[in-house]
């Protein structure tokens, strides 16, 4: 009789275990579903992945990144995030094709996922909430839409920024210690969003310093060589660039009209929109309880680091995508702390079982903002390029000498620069890149123009031999006619149902 | 006890005498490899700012020109232009040094501490770049070192160096005066000295007819933020290295208790403020960051540190980054203009001159960026109008650019395609160079590389007609 009654709270535990186990892997799955349902819909990876693809095709040939890029920017240097293509070059040997650059996004997600939860389950020490917070994460759109079709590396570096989340709650040990050192260091190489990580420590200190909240000496320390390293890094990494543009360099050189829809600092409806209500509601909720309440010193810092990349987005020193990317998920983790807290409060009444259904009702408010993406699929699958466009660049590969000029979308060019092999006038890659704000201006000129003049003193300028009308092209600069149509200087030389390409047969009169 | 004092006193002058050495090395190390490149020993366009103000004092054809100027034009009267490009930042630099670390030591500052502050200095891209080349700067320093010394030594005599130093940089000179006064009124019972500072304000105010008035839009055009300027990593020479930056305020943050009088710990810090919006004021500011940067050194140094190899890994960090930005800094001075070919591309438009006297009329058109060293070399004037010569030099239309060129009397012009400052073309045919190589009315009288001079035919055909 003892026995079994001992065996009895055993099993249940050991059950108890499995069931969050299995739980967790039944959201997983949930979540990767539906990324393979938006994945499988575009032929291709998103436009911007196409430059990792040609660093990695690069590397697998010659054993180095494409430094000295004849291609992009008719002739451009870029020796930014070279770590980081080794590492996805190193996959491409077991994962060949595009399938490495549609589905790496998945295997990113489970780990994603799987951190949530381990994180979750350090902060707060319970399996249901930590489950809890990883649905929301897989489930939010903006974390969600960021791994399908793209291998980018601020998603790659998403992934490393957990890891050293982890690490940093646990270097008390000296171990986590010099794991710690060992992944600052690999992601000060993968991106510069490592300085923000920075950023963020310093205003976690301000917070302790607030809180009067004693700060241990292992912290100073850790944050202190993270910071000068990564400060070194970049200086050695972005001298040239920063001693050319000074200043303006926190701009990253973009384009006037895409920085303000790259750029869109703090604009708070959208970012509501991007983020979610319920999120932000239950992650602002979080943020004033852990600033006037309660110190609990795991979550000031995640707190920080919300505060570092809202700065980072309201100063335009990072994209509104990429900050909310970090920012989401950090709010995702302070909701933790709201919920634990209706729990505690719900314990306390006479229908503590009320928070399940309160709950729940979060959960299908997170999935009704989850659906619009089911619904208009589109949202996600028009980054990628469709069969037409690549049906495109096979023409031109097989027709265009590669030491053309084509000139397309900005957001083609690295789909033309990889599919097609031929040099582009600009793309998104705007560090280090030369006057892109001015080529972008240059280009406008020639799509937007009724004067022949001025389209081929254009032409001329940059030396375009090719013009490639995408569908990006048609939707930036939707116009009923263009001078391609009516010029005899312009010939269509092959078209399909989306994508046209014009050679140019006239020299300008000086 | 006296033994030991003399050996701490040979100890220091030991310390001190080494770092002027290891200073004087760093920018002899500059010159010299300048000068291997076949680049002139002097950087930049300051130095021929500065020559080409002394020249126009010493035959009195100046309009405004600075104190500087002044010795300048006096030093070249008895020694040639390169022997003065040696010998007078030299003396500069050695006896700012020797101050400097005297003012230290008779803070009771330690060997230890004067040692890491030299370090500092001596790697502070901003302070050595001042010894290259004639720059103002250098004497606002050692003026501004000079009055500090004298004031700490309790003497009088900074009353005679202040009106050397107003006139050298008025700004400075007054700032000076307001602290001076400050610190004079702390010390209590120096009502000779507050009095003296007050007259001596008001002569030199007088004599120089310099009056600020209290708007706030009368000092905007002495103080004005440039972001670019103001950090040497973002491209600003006099700018604050940023590990200076870091470590002077690691250091004040660590120091609040180490000065004995709290008031002056505020004059600094509203000092260092201000230093943000004048260039002078600034290199003035990097001797006190580079003190507190010696103070913040010595205590990660010294201190016990929870995770052990990480101190090692830091302080190695520390010096890379100074190594780096002060080596970074020094190579791009070493390869900076004017490089030889370019002086005798100037000297050649000066022979031009010589054979055509009606050419002293004409102007060169030129990139904003070459005009002092052109105009110095070539004894002739660079067209003024910024924005005019970008849009002619960049002009592929002939009429467009031969008008410009006749209505401006621009006999000459320089280009310069390599892909440097300068360079406003990507192409070969681009721009004016397009216009070069469709006429003959421009012939190329000089041409190195991818730098050319080409002299206009037609320049003064307004003036025939």
């Amino acid at each position: 009789m003892l026995y079994l009654e001992r065996k009895k709270p055993l099993s249940k535990i050991a059950s108890h275990l499995n069931v969050w186990k299995v739980l967790l892997i039944v959201v997983i799955l949930a979540v990767i579903f539906f990324q393979s349902y938006f994945i499988i819909q575009s032929p291709a990876p998103s436009y911007e992945t196409f430059f990792t693809m040609r660093q990695v095709e690069h590397i697998k040939q010659t054993g180095a990144p494409i430094i000295q890029d004849t291609q992009s920017y008719q002739g451009r240097t870029d020796v930014s995030h070279i770590i980081f293509y080794y590492i996805i070059a190193g996959l491409s040997f077991l994962i060949p094709g595009y399938a490495l650059f549609k589905f790496l996004g998945v295997a990113l997600t489970i780990v994603l996922l799987v951190l949530v939860f381990v994180i979750s389950k350090h902060l707060f020490k319970k399996e249901w909430i930590a489950l809890f917070l990883t649905t929301i994460a897989g489930f939010t759109p903006t974390i969600f839409v960021s791994q399908i079709n793209t291998v980018l590396p601020e998603v790659f570096f998403l992934i490393l920024f957990l890891f050293l989340i982890l690490f940093y709650f646990k270097s008390d040990h000296q171990k986590f210690q010099r794991t710690f050192i060992v992944l600052i260091s690999l992601a000060t190489l993968v991106s510069p969003i490592s300085l923000l990580l920075i950023i963020g420590f310093v205003i976690y200190f301000l917070f302790l310093r607030f809180e009067s909240i004693p700060i241990k000496k292992h912290e100073i320390e850790l944050v202190l060589y993270s910071g000068l390293f990564a400060i070194w890094y970049h200086l050695i990494i972005y001298k040239k660039l920063i001693s050319l543009y000074g200043f303006q360099i926190i701009s990253q050189n973009v384009p006037e009209e895409l920085l303000l829809s790259m750029f869109k600092g703090l604009n708070v409806p959208l970012m509501i929109g991007f983020i979610g209500v319920p999120l932000v509601g239950l992650g602002l909720v979080g943020i004033y309880y852990l600033l006037f309440e309660r110190d609990d010193k795991n979550l000031l810092l995640l707190t920080a680091f919300i505060f570092a990349f809202g700065l980072a987005i309201w100063l335009g020193f990072i994209p509104l995508k990429t900050g909310l990317l970090y920012a989401t998920l950090m709010m995702v983790f302070i909701s933790g702390h709201t919920i634990r807290r209706l729990s505690a409060t719900f314990d306390k009444t006479i229908f503590p079982s009320g928070k399940i259904f309160l709950f729940v009702f979060f959960i299908l408010i997170l999935l009704l903002s989850f659906t619009p993406l089911i619904i208009y699929p589109q949202t996600i699958t028009d980054t990628a390029p469709t069969n037409h466009e690549l049906d495109a660049m096979d023409w031109m590969k097989n027709n265009i000498d590669s030491s053309s000029t084509v000139l397309g979308d900005i957001t083609d060019g690295h789909l033309l620069a990889t599919e097609a092999g031929v040099k582009t006038m600009y793309d998104t890659n705007f560090i280090f890149a030369p006057n892109p704000r001015e080529r972008f201006d240059s280009a406008r000129t020639i799509f937007l123009t009724r004067s022949e003049v001025s389209a081929l003193e254009v032409i001329s300028k940059y030396s375009i031999d090719f013009i490639y009308l995408s569908p990006n092209i048609v939707q930036r600069y939707p116009v009923e006619s263009r001078i391609f149509d009516e010029s005899g200087c312009f010939n269509k030389i092959y078209s399909n149902e989306k994508t046209e390409v014009y050679n140019i047969s006239c020299n300008p009169e000086i | 006890m006296q033994s030991r004092n003399m050996s701490l006193n040979r100890k220091y002058i030991l310390i001190v005498g080494m770092f002027i050495l290891l200073g004087l090395s760093v920018i002899a190390i500059i010159l010299l490899l300048r000068t291997h490149q076949g680049a002139i020993i002097a950087p930049g366009q300051e130095t021929f700012s500065h020559l080409n103000s002394a020249r126009e004092i010493t035959s009195d054809t100046a309009t405004s020109y600075l104190f500087y100027d002044v010795i300048l034009g006096w030093l070249l009267s008895i020694c040639s232009v390169s022997t003065a490009m040696i010998i007078f930042p030299t003396l500069l630099f050695i006896v700012t040094m020797i101050l400097f670390t005297e003012i230290l030591r008779l803070e009771k500052v330690s060997n230890e501490l004067i040692l890491y502050t030299v370090g500092f200095l001596i790697l502070s891209p901003a302070i050595m770049l001042m010894y290259v080349g004639f720059t103002a700067y250098a004497l606002t320093l050692l003026l501004s070192v000079l009055i500090m010394y004298l004031y700490v030594r309790k003497s009088s005599w900074y009353f005679a160096v202040v009106p050397f130093l107003f006139f050298v940089d008025k700004i400075v000179g007054l700032i000076a005066i307001v602290l001076l006064f400050l610190l004079e009124n702390v010390r209590g019972d120096r009502k000779k000295q507050l009095v003296g500072l007050g007259v001596t304000t008001i002569i030199l105010l007088l004599l120089s007819g310099f009056f600020p008035s209290l708007s706030l839009a009368s000092f905007t055009r002495f103080f004005s933020i440039q972001p670019n300027t103001l950090f040497s990593f973002f491209g600003g020479t006099f700018g604050f290295p940023f590990i200076l930056l870091f470590l002077g305020i690691v250091g004040m943050l660590i120091s609040k208790q180490s000065f004995s009088i709290t008031r002056r710990q505020s004059l600094i810090f509203v000092f260092l403020i201000l230093s943000l919006f004048y260039t002078p004021l600034r290199l003035i500011s990097m001797l006190i960051l580079a003190y507190y940067s010696a103070i913040a050194f010595k205590f990660l140094l010294s201190r016990k540190w929870g995770v052990w190899f990480l101190k090692s890994l830091t302080l190695i960090l520390i010096v890379c980054i100074l190594v780096f930005s002060t080596s970074t800094t020094f190579k791009e001075t070493i390869n900076k203009n004017p490089r030889s070919y370019e002086v005798i591309a100037s000297e050649t438009i000066a022979s031009f001159v010589d054979i055509t006297p009606s050419l002293q009329e004409s102007y060169i058109l030129t990139h904003p960026s070459y005009d002092e060293y052109v105009e110095f070399y070539s004894s002739l004037e660079v067209f003024p109008d910024e924005q005019k010569s970008y849009t002619i030099l960049s002009s592929q239309k002939f009429s467009f650019v031969e008008q410009e060129l006749q209505d401006n009397k621009i006999s000459f012009i320089i280009v310069d395609t390599s892909r440097k400052k300068g360079n406003l073309w990507q192409r070969s045919d681009q721009g004016i160079l397009f216009v070069f190589q469709n006429t003959r009315l421009f012939k190329k009288v000089f041409e190195h590389g991818d730098y050319a001079v080409y002299y206009y035919t037609q320049w003064d055909k307004n003036k025939n007609e």
